[in-house]
């Protein structure tokens, strides 16, 4: 590769332009879209045993609650009973669009991911799980930080 | 159609790349500034069916946890209870009517006693939990619940939770 051109002094660009594709082909790699349906402001409980978040479940929904017990979800605030009940009315829509219609009170095959502050008290979860269960999920994951990230979580 | 011969001039062709550039700064501009690693969280997968009364077990308290092993067997459903104190942590730990356990470590090791024998069957856990107790307590009596070995081999993973009433906190 040349200098540039000696004549009229420009510099050659292409190393630079290179080195900035690569750049961008590096974030745009990294990204990762699920992590916008988390709520990162909520400061999870510190559990040293629980699964990394490799193997993830197909189909979920993520509640992000607080410690008043406000659950967000989609990036806004959500009233419970409402979600609940709009996600598992199309979760049965769509297995009957697919030919798998779910009867009655048969399990919504999603999972309910509880992304729950700390020290949010079981009394608010309680009410959370039970209208997810009324309308018919049966799977939940519970989720805490890993205590290689405690640090972070702290702050 | 008629066929043009195309006339190049032999010098070098010089490509501007400086409004690429700029473009290029720009993206990257973005995905910098957007970019978030994704927290490094784990999780308990649980099936938890609501709560429904399934004890085929007769009310007589049992005194200690060798007796409760001896009636297993015609258990559909294990009641633990999990108290908590006014700061929301764990107050005590209580299987079925038996006297509650000091720790997390003994609850653990009481459960997979009871449940590991052969013949026992319990279909499920049912937690009775103080409506005080904080999440971050109540995740490490699920940690522990998940964890535990049932006779069949598989662990435990049917959990069912019950708030308790104000008068038993």
């Amino acid at each position: 590769m040349s200098g540039g051109n000696a004549e009229s002094g420009a510099p050659n660009l292409t190393p630079i332009l290179d080195m900035v594709f690569q750049l961008i082909t590096f974030f745009m790699l990294v990204m990762n879209f699920k992590a916008a349906s988390l709520d990162l402001a909520i400061k999870l409980p510190v559990l040293g045993s629980a699964i990394p978040t490799e193997a993830q479940e197909l189909e979920t929904l993520v509640l992000n609650i607080d410690k008043d017990g406000k659950v967000k979800a989609y990036g806004r605030e959500q009233n419970i009973k409402t979600l609940a009940m709009n996600e598992a009315d199309m979760a049965r829509r769509k297995a009957k669009i697919e030919g798998k219609p779910i009867e009655g009170d048969a399990e919504i095959p999603i999972t309910v991911v509880i992304r729950a502050d700390r020290d949010l008290p079981f009394h608010d979860l309680n009410g959370i799980i039970t209208d997810c269960q009324q309308n018919g999920f049966r799977r939940f994951q519970y989720r805490a930080m890993s205590k290689a990230t405690a640090p972070q979580a702290e702050a | 159609m008629s066929r043009r011969k195309k006339h190049r001039d032999q010098g070098d062709v010089e490509l501007n790349l400086a409004a690429m550039l700029d473009m290029a700064f720009q993206l990257l501009a973005f995905f910098v500034l957007t970019f978030q690693p994704a927290p490094m969280e784990g999780y308990i997968t649980l099936r938890m069916p609501p709560p429904h009364p399934t004890t085929k077990q007769s009310s007589g308290a049992s005194a200690n946890a060798t007796q409760q092993t001896e009636q297993l067997p015609a258990l559909d459903s294990l009641m633990v209870t999990v108290t908590s104190n006014p700061e929301g942590d764990i107050g005590a730990i209580r299987i079925e009517e038996a006297a509650p356990v000091p720790d997390l470590t003994t609850f653990e090791q009481t459960m997979t006693d009871m449940l590991s024998v052969p013949g026992a069957s319990v279909e499920q856990v049912v937690l009775q939990v103080g409506g005080r107790l904080k999440y971050e307590n109540l995740v490490r009596v699920l940690d522990v619940c998940s964890h535990i070995k049932l006779a069949s081999g598989e662990t435990l993973n049917k959990l069912s939770i019950v708030e308790l009433p104000d008068s038993a906190q």
